[in-house]
């Protein structure tokens, strides 16, 4: 057993670090879980049956390699069902965070304030990003390229005062 | 396809005559029945509906994606799909990056 930290990572997330190119240095540095409401999420897919998107290819094969682990937590508090969307791949996400008292992935708002409240570590793929260039990890301009392919996902004000951290600037 | 019909209502509309000629030959063109074609047209904006409600729902914060996908009828990559092209953002406003990093550096404390 690898004494890496474990982190629940949530849809848009993991859809996200994949678009970014983002997943190998991601389960480098933690132990990955994924409850079976993001597993469905994730692999759910009725477009037509001529393609299947790549993160989804990637994901089965994480899981088979045992790099991704399935599971669900136990109980979910009556506070979470209130604030949280129900039978959502947050809720989950967030409700398993509190029980193993691990770090929960998000790429969307929503949760975080619940997040804030009952404090339960809580981050976003560009907040990763922030961090992986604190540690040298990522350039400057590794991030800026990465940023351009979800640009359209972010809002112009969070992504300005990402920018403002990192002293950068997308054109 | 005589199973398709059994799950489905007739409805009876009129239609103005320029209206009905035009229904003709573009049903002619596609190669479809003229009942065909209505179908498709009243199932495309039905789900447009669906699509517009949801993304209304999503960007006024009072769903998640998850939620949003299900009210949309389509799933939650389609619908972070049409987000994007139709340059809506995510809720990430409300998120404080400086304690998203906090929150990595606790997590990965030894």
């Amino acid at each position: 057993m690898n004494t890496k930290a474990i982190a629940i990572i949530d849809t848009s997330f993991y859809i996200h670090l994949v678009k970014m190119g983002l997943i190998d240095i991601f389960i480098n540095l933690y132990n990955v879980i994924v409850c079976n409401k993001v597993k469905s999420e994730i692999t759910y897919f009725k477009y037509n049956n001529m393609y299947v998107p790549l993160d989804i290819e990637i994901f089965d094969k994480l899981v088979k390699d045992k790099r991704i682990t399935i599971k669900n937590p136990k109980k979910i508090s009556k506070k979470l069902k209130s604030e949280i969307s129900k039978d959502s791949g947050e809720l989950y996400s967030i409700a398993l965070a509190q029980e193993l008292d691990c770090i929960v992935f998000i790429d969307n708002g929503r949760p975080f304030e619940y997040c804030k409240k009952y404090d339960v570590k809580c981050a976003n793929s560009i907040e990763l990003m922030v961090y992986l260039n604190s540690k040298k990890l990522l350039t400057k301009e590794e991030i800026t390229n990465k940023l351009r392919i979800i640009q359209n996902s972010i809002p112009i004000k969070y992504l300005e005062d990402c920018l403002n951290i990192l002293n950068v600037v997308i054109l | 396809m005589k199973k398709d019909f059994e799950n489905m209502k007739v409805k009876t509309l009129r239609l103005k005559d320029s209206v009905s000629n035009i229904i003709y030959y573009v049903a002619k063109e596609k190669n479809v029945t003229e009942s065909e074609y209505i179908r498709s047209l009243i199932e495309k904006d039905v789900k447009e509906f669906k699509i517009n409600k949801a993304i209304d729902a999503y960007t006024k914060r009072e769903v998640n994606i998850s939620k949003a996908a299900e009210i949309a009828d389509i799933s939650y990559r389609e619908f972070m799909v049409i987000l994007e092209e139709r340059f809506i953002p995510l809720n990430l406003d409300s998120f404080s990056i400086k304690y998203g990093v906090d929150s990595i550096k606790k997590s990965l404390k030894k």
